[in-house]
C-alpha cells in the first residue's frame, strides 16, 4: 500500500478539518450523501463497477446528445471524480460482489437547456435508479443532471478489497430552495483566478447553485471595465490584480458548466473609495467647514455625471455578466461627508428632503435601479436599502444580513411582498475556536413570523466570506466544510437537521472533497 | 564571549571574536566559494552550505549600492523604534539603523558625487568556532553581527547557529526596487536573542502531519529565528511514533499503522533537518523508554498535564494500591508517585526534562535543574502568577499559556499575542532570568495538513520577534507595517501565510 494521498490528484488539498472525534471517518467505508436527497431508497444489494469498462452515456431518448458540452463535460468529470481519485489496488483479493454497473444512461427529459446560463428557476430535480446492469439518471434539464451525476459519485465507494462498489438505489430529489448562493469578497484581498474555479468545484460537490462576487469594494478596484479602464488602472492594488474581460469570461463559462450562476455585486453608493481614483468627481467631496478637507465620501448622488457615468457601466456590465440579476449593493451609506458638503445641503433643501439624508440615499438609488431596469436586468439590494424605504420595483430581492434581528427583518420583507434571501447567519469570515459549522446547520430559514405566502418569498440564502481577512492563502479552509452546512441546509429537506447523523456525513464528505 | 544572551540593552556587544574559520563568498546570488582560511576548519559546513544554499535561490542576481535617495539608500545607525519597511521581521531592536533619508542624503553627499553607485557581490562570513557537526543547545550562542558598508560586507558570529541567523536577517535586509535592482542598505547589526528558548509546538498525534508539513515548518521557524521544535508526538488519539520495543504501540495505536506513522527514518531526518537550522527538537513523550534509539536533545519534555483521576478511582486494584502506599485517597500523590518514577527513569539516561506546569502545581518531587512549562490561563492562578511561583520554587520557566495559536477568533489577534511581556510578574532579576523562553502551541484538534500553515503565520511571528527581539519592541503599528511586509516574503518563498488585514502582496499565493 501507498502512502495516503501522495502521487494522487487532489482536489482540495486545502480543505480545513472538520474536527476531532471521528479520526477513522476517512477510512469509513460507505455512502455519504451531503446534502441529503429528498428521498433515498437503498437495497442491500450491491453493484461493482470495473473502471476499465465503466462509462456514462446518454439514453437514445434523451434530448440531449455529445454535443452537449455541460454534459460531455460532466462526463469526464465525474468520471475522474470516481475513480481518478481513489487509491487503486492491485491485489489478489478479489471481492465478493459478482454483479457489475455496466454504465450510468443520462437522459434530459425536456429542452435540454444545454447552451443556457442556468437562472433561478432553473429545474435542478432528477431522479436516478440504480440497479443492474445500467443505472439511469433523469432529469428535465442539464441543470437537474449535473445535480445527479454528484449524487451517483456519493453514492460509489471502495469496499475493503478496493473494489468500486454502489448500492442498488432509488433516489428522487429537488432542491428545497432556488437560491442557494456563496459570496466571496475579491476587493478587500484580491483572489487569483484560480482560487475562484476552485471555488465553483467545491460549490458543484455542495449543490450550490450562484457566486456572488463582491467584486470591487473600497480597498481595491480589479474588475477591469472595457468603457473605463481608469478605474481599475488607478483602483487595483496593482496591475496584476485585476480581473480582464477574458478572466470574467472564463469565471462564468466554468460556473455554467457547473451549474453556477454567476451574480455580480457593485456596491454603491457607499464602499466606493477605489472607484474614485480611476473615475474624475465621481465620489462626494468632503467638507472640513468651508474647505474641502482632501477626502471623499460616497458617490456624490446630486450631479447628472454620476448617473450618466452609472449607465453607461451597468450596460456594460450587464453584458459581461448574463444573469438576469445584478447586485447593487446599498449597504452601510456613511452621510457625515453628504452632511459636511454644501452642494449637497443645497440639493436636499432645493428636493425638500429637510435633513434626512435616508432619503438622499432613496434619490440615488432609485434612479440607479431605473437605470437596470432600463436595461432589463432585475437587481438585488442589501437590506438597508429596504429599511431606509426606497421605492423598489417589483422582483427586486433584498439581501437581510445583519445578524440582529434578522427574523423580525423576514417578517417585514416578505410582508411588503419582496423575494429576500437571507445571510444573516451565516458569515463565514466570522470564525471561533471549535464546531462552529453546527451553528449554520441549525438555522431554519423559514422561522420567521409570517404567512403561508410570505416563506414562498424566501428564494434562499447564501453563506457569506467577507475578505477582511481572507485571502488565496486561508480561503479553502475557511469556507469548506463549513458552508456545506449552509450547503445542506438549502438544499435539503427542512426535517433534515439532525447534527449527530450530519457530523458522520460530513466528515465523509469532507475526506471525499480532500 | 560576555555577551549576556538575557540581555535587553540594545547596543554592541562587547565581544572580542577571534576571526578564523571559514570563509564564504556569495556572488550573484550563488556560492561560489567556500575558502579554508584556518587549517582548524571544515572545508564543508553543513548547515551553513545548506543554508546558504537555501538563501541562494532568493538572493539577488546583483545587488547595487546606490545613491539615489528616492530608492532608499541610508545610513543604519540609530535604534529603530519607527520607520523603515525594509528592517525585516525580528531583527529590528538591535539593528541601529534608520532610513533616516535626509540625514544620510546629507553625509552621502559630503562624501561622494550624487551617483555614487557601489556594486556589492561578496559576503564575508566568519565564525569564530569550529565545529560544524554539533546539535544546537539551550546554551548554543545565536549572537553575530553583520557589517554592510563601502569597504566591507562580512558577517561574524561565534558559532555557525549565529551565522545561520544572520543569514534570515542579511536576506531579509535585500529589497527591490520596482525596475527589479536589488538593493542593500549601508547597515550594521548587531544581534542575539533575547531569550534561549524559543519554540513552537506542533501536535501529531490529535491529527498526523505528512513529514513534509513539519520539514515545511521547520524553514518557516528558521526564517523567524525559532530554535527549539517541541514535538508532541503521541497523545490519546493515537500513538503514530514506530518503536522499536514496542511495535505493537505503533500497530495498534495511529490511525492506520501503513500510512498515518513516523518511522525511526523519519524521526531522524526531522531531527538532521532541524539542525541544519539551527533548530533543537525537544520530544514530548510520556513513554521514556523509546527514545533510546535516537533522542536527539539533552531535554525531553515528559508531559504530564491533565490527568483524570475518575478512571485511577474506580479500579479496585489502584484503590488497593493507594492503601498500601499509604496515599489515603489523594490521587495527586498517585500521579506523583508514576511522574517520579518516570522522571527516575529519564534522568538515568542521562536526560534533563521540560514538564508541564501540573508536575509542579501537585507538588511533584522533580531534580532542580526540570524545567516547567506554564499553559494554564488563569487556573489555578494567572499565569503570569504561576512564573512568579515557579521561579520563586527556583525552577526555571518556559510560557505558553498566552501563545496557544490554535484559539481563533476574528480579527487581528495577533496583537494580544504580540504585546506578551513574558517578565512581567512580580519578582526578583534572578526570578526573570529564569525565564528562559516560551512556546507558541498549535494544538491539533481541529488542525491538519490542510490547514497547519495559514493558520500558524504568520501569527507565529508574534510570538518569535517577542521571544528574539527587546522587550522595548511594543510598538503595534511598527510592528504591523513589519510584520504584512514579511507575510509578504513568506508568501514570495511559498509559505501559505494568511493576510494580517486588507491588502496585498507582489505576489500572491497561486494554486498548484
Amino acid at each position: 500500500m501507498e502512502r495516503r494521498g501522495q502521487g494522487l490528484p487532489r482536489l482540495l488539498a486545502l480543505l480545513a478539518l472538520l474536527a476531532l472525534q471521528g479520526p477513522r471517518a476517512c477510512a469509513t467505508p460507505g455512502p455519504a450523501l451531503w446534502p441529503l436527497p429528498l428521498s433515498v431508497q437503498t437495497s442491500p444489494r450491491l453493484l461493482r463497477l470495473a473502471h476499465e469498462r465503466f462509462y456514462i452515456g446518454h439514453d437514445p431518448f434523451s434530448a440531449a446528445g455529445p454535443s452537449c458540452a455541460i454534459l460531455q463535460e460532466a462526463f469526464r468529470r465525474y468520471y475522474d471524480y470516481i475513480f481518478g481519485f481513489y487509491k487503486w489496488y492491485h491485489g489478489p483479493a478479489k471481492s465478493p460482489v459478482e454483479t457489475e454497473l455496466q454504465q450510468l444512461l443520462v437522459s434530459v427529459v425536456l429542452d435540454s437547456d444545454c447552451n443556457a446560463f442556468p437562472n433561478v428557476s432553473s429545474d435542478e430535480s432528477y431522479t436516478l435508479l440504480v440497479k443492474e446492469p445500467v443505472a439511469l439518471l433523469k432529469a428535465n434539464r442539464v441543470w437537474g443532471v449535473l445535480r445527479g451525476l454528484e449524487t451517483f459519485s456519493q453514492l460509489i465507494y471502495q469496499d475493503s478489497y478496493g473494489t468500486f462498489t454502489i448500492n442498488e438505489s432509488i433516489i428522487v430529489d429537488s432542491p428545497r430552495f432556488p437560491h442557494r448562493g456563496i459570496l466571496i469578497d475579491t476587493a478587500r484581498h484580491y483572489l487569483p483566478v484560480k482560487s475562484i474555479l476552485k471555488t465553483l468545484d467545491a460549490m458543484a460537490f455542495n449543490k450550490f447553485n450562484v457566486l456572488h462576487w463582491h467584486i470591487v469594494d473600497d480597498q481595491s478596484f480589479p474588475y477591469q471595465s472595457i468603457a473605463f479602464p481608469k478605474l481599475s488602472n488607478k483602483g487595483s492594488y496593482s496591475l496584476s490584480h485585476v480581473y480582464t474581460p477574458n478572466d470574467v469570461r472564463m469565471v462564468i463559462e466554468y460556473a455554467r458548466l457547473r451549474g453556477i450562476r454567476v451574480i455580480p455585486e457593485f456596491d454603491t453608493p457607499g464602499h466606493t473609495r477605489s472607484w474614485g481614483k480611476g473615475q474624475k468627481d465621481l465620489l462626494t467631496p468632503c467638507y472640513n467647514g468651508h474647505k474641502q478637507s482632501g477626502t471623499f465620501g460616497p458617490i456624490n448622488p446630486i450631479l447628472n455625471t454620476t448617473y450618466s457615468f452609472l449607465s453607461k457601466l451597468f450596460k456594460e456590465i450587464s453584458m459581461v455578466f448574463p444573469d438576469y440579476f445584478i447586485h447593487l449593493g446599498g449597504d452601510e451609506v456613511d452621510f457625515q461627508c453628504w452632511e459636511s458638503n454644501p452642494d449637497v445641503q443645497n440639493f436636499m433643501k432645493q428636493k425638500g428632503f429637510g435633513k434626512d439624508f435616508t432619503k438622499l440615499e432613496a434619490f440615488y438609488i432609485q434612479e440607479l435601479l431605473d437605470i437596470i431596469s432600463t436595461i432589463n436586468k432585475r437587481s438585488i439590494v442589501w437590506q438597508e436599502v429596504f429599511d431606509d424605504k426606497v421605492e423598489l420595483q417589483p422582483g427586486t430581492v433584498v439581501q437581510v444580513w445583519k445578524a440582529e434581528a434578522y427574523r423580525g427583518e423576514l417578517s417585514q420583507v416578505t410582508a411588503d411582498g419582496r423575494p429576500v434571501l437571507l445571510s444573516a447567519p451565516w458569515y463565514l469570515d466570522y470564525i471561533s475556536y471549535g464546531q462552529d459549522w453546527e451553528k449554520y446547520y441549525q438555522v431554519e430559514p423559514l422561522d420567521f413570523d409570517g404567512s403561508p405566502e410570505q416563506k414562498k418569498l424566501v428564494i434562499g440564502g447564501e453563506a457569506c466570506l467577507w475578505g477582511e481577512y481572507v485571502d488565496a492563502t486561508n480561503l479553502t479552509p475557511r469556507l469548506w466544510p463549513r458552508a456545506s452546512a449552509v450547503g445542506e441546509r438549502l438544499w435539503s429537506h427542512k426535517e433534515v437537521r439532525d447534527v449527530e447523523d450530519a457530523y458522520k456525513r460530513l466528515a465523509i464528505h469532507r475526506c471525499r472533497m480532500v | 564571549m560576555e555577551c549576556s544572551n538575557s540581555s535587553d540593552k540594545p547596543g554592541f556587544c562587547a565581544a572580542s571574536l577571534v576571526i578564523r574559520t571559514v570563509t564564504v563568498a556569495v556572488a550573484c546570488g550563488l556560492v561560489t566559494e567556500v575558502q579554508r582560511i584556518n587549517s582548524k576548519a571544515q572545508d564543508v559546513c553543513p548547515p551553513l552550505n545548506g543554508c546558504l544554499g537555501r538563501y541562494a535561490e532568493e538572493l539577488p542576481l546583483q545587488w547595487r549600492w546606490s545613491g539615489d535617495k528616492e530608492a532608499g539608500t541610508g545610513i543604519c545607525r540609530t535604534i529603530v523604534d519607527s520607520g523603515s519597511a525594509h528592517t525585516g521581521w525580528l531583527s529590528a531592536v538591535r539593528q541601529k539603523c534608520t532610513l533616516d533619508r535626509d540625514a544620510v542624503w546629507e553625509e552621502e553627499g559630503r562624501k561622494q558625487e550624487k551617483q555614487h553607485t557601489l556594486e556589492k557581490n561578496l559576503l564575508v562570513i566568519y565564525v569564530a568556532t569550529p565545529g560544524c557537526d554539533q546539535l544546537p543547545s539551550l546554551e548554543s550562542v545565536e549572537n553575530y553581527t553583520l557589517t554592510i558598508n563601502d569597504e566591507q560586507n562580512f558577517l561574524l558570529s561565534k558559532t555557525v547557529w549565529g551565522a545561520l541567523r544572520g543569514l534570515e536577517t542579511f536576506s531579509q535586509l535585500i529589497w527591490r526596487s520596482p525596475e527589479g535592482t536589488f538593493f542593500i542598505n549601508k547597515t550594521e547589526i548587531e544581534d542575539f536573542p533575547r531569550f534561549p528558548h524559543r519554540g513552537l509546538l506542533l501536535d501529531t498525534s490529535r491529527h498526523y502531519l505528512p513529514l513534509p508539513s513539519i520539514l515545511n515548518t521547520l524553514d518557516v521557524m528558521a526564517y523567524n529565528k525559532f530554535n527549539v521544535f517541541h514535538w508532541h508526538l503521541v497523545d490519546d488519539p493515537s500513538f503514530p511514533y514506530e518503536s522499536f520495543t514496542f511495535p505493537e504501540l505503533t500497530r495498534k495505536g495511529s490511525y492506520n499503522p501503513a500510512t498515518h506513522i513516523y518511522t525511526a527514518q523519519d524521526v531522524k531526518e526531522v531531527i538532521e533537518y532541524a539542525r541544519l537550522r539551527g533548530i533543537r527538537v525537544l520530544v514530548e513523550f510520556d513513554t521514556p523508554g523509546h527514545t533510546q534509539s535516537w533522542g536527539p536533545d539533552f531535554y525531553l519534555h515528559l508531559g504530564g498535564d491533565e490527568v483524570d483521576f475518575s478512571c485511577w478511582k474506580s479500579n479496585p486494584d489502584v484503590q488497593a494500591f493507594m492503601k498500601k502506599k499509604g496515599f489515603g485517597t489523594d490521587f495527586k500523590k498517585l500521579e506523583s508517585f508514576y511522574i517520579q518514577t518516570l522522571l527516575d527513569i529519564v534522568s538515568a539516561y542521562g536526560k534533563g526534562y521540560v514538564v508541564w506546569q501540573e508536575v509542579f502545581d501537585n507538588k511533584v518531587k522533580v531534580r532542580p535543574d526540570t524545567i516547567i512549562q506554564v499553559w494554564r490561563e488563569e487556573v489555578p492562578v494567572n499565569y503570569m502568577k504561576e512564573l512568579e511561583l515557579v521561579t520563586n520554587a527556583s525552577f526555571r520557566a518556559l510560557l505558553s499559556a498566552p501563545w496557544y495559536l490554535n484559539h481563533i477568533t476574528y480579527g487581528p489577534d495577533w496583537e494580544e499575542v504580540y504585546m506578551v511581556e513574558p517578565q512581567a510578574f512580580e519578582g526578583t532579576p534572578e526570578q526573570k532570568a529564569l525565564v528562559i523562553g516560551g512556546e507558541a502551541c498549535m494544538w491539533g484538534e481541529y488542525v491538519d495538513s490542510t490547514n497547519l500553515v495559514p493558520r500558524l503565520w504568520p501569527r507565529a511571528g508574534a510570538v518569535a520577534e517577542r521571544l528574539w527581539s527587546s522587550r522595548l519592541m511594543t510598538n503595534l503599528d511598527f510592528a504591523f507595517k513589519r510584520l504584512a511586509d514579511f507575510r509578504c516574503v513568506l508568501l514570495r518563498r511559498g509559505v501559505q501565510a494568511q493576510p494580517l488585514s486588507v491588502g496585498f502582496c507582489e505576489q500572491e499565493f497561486e494554486e498548484t
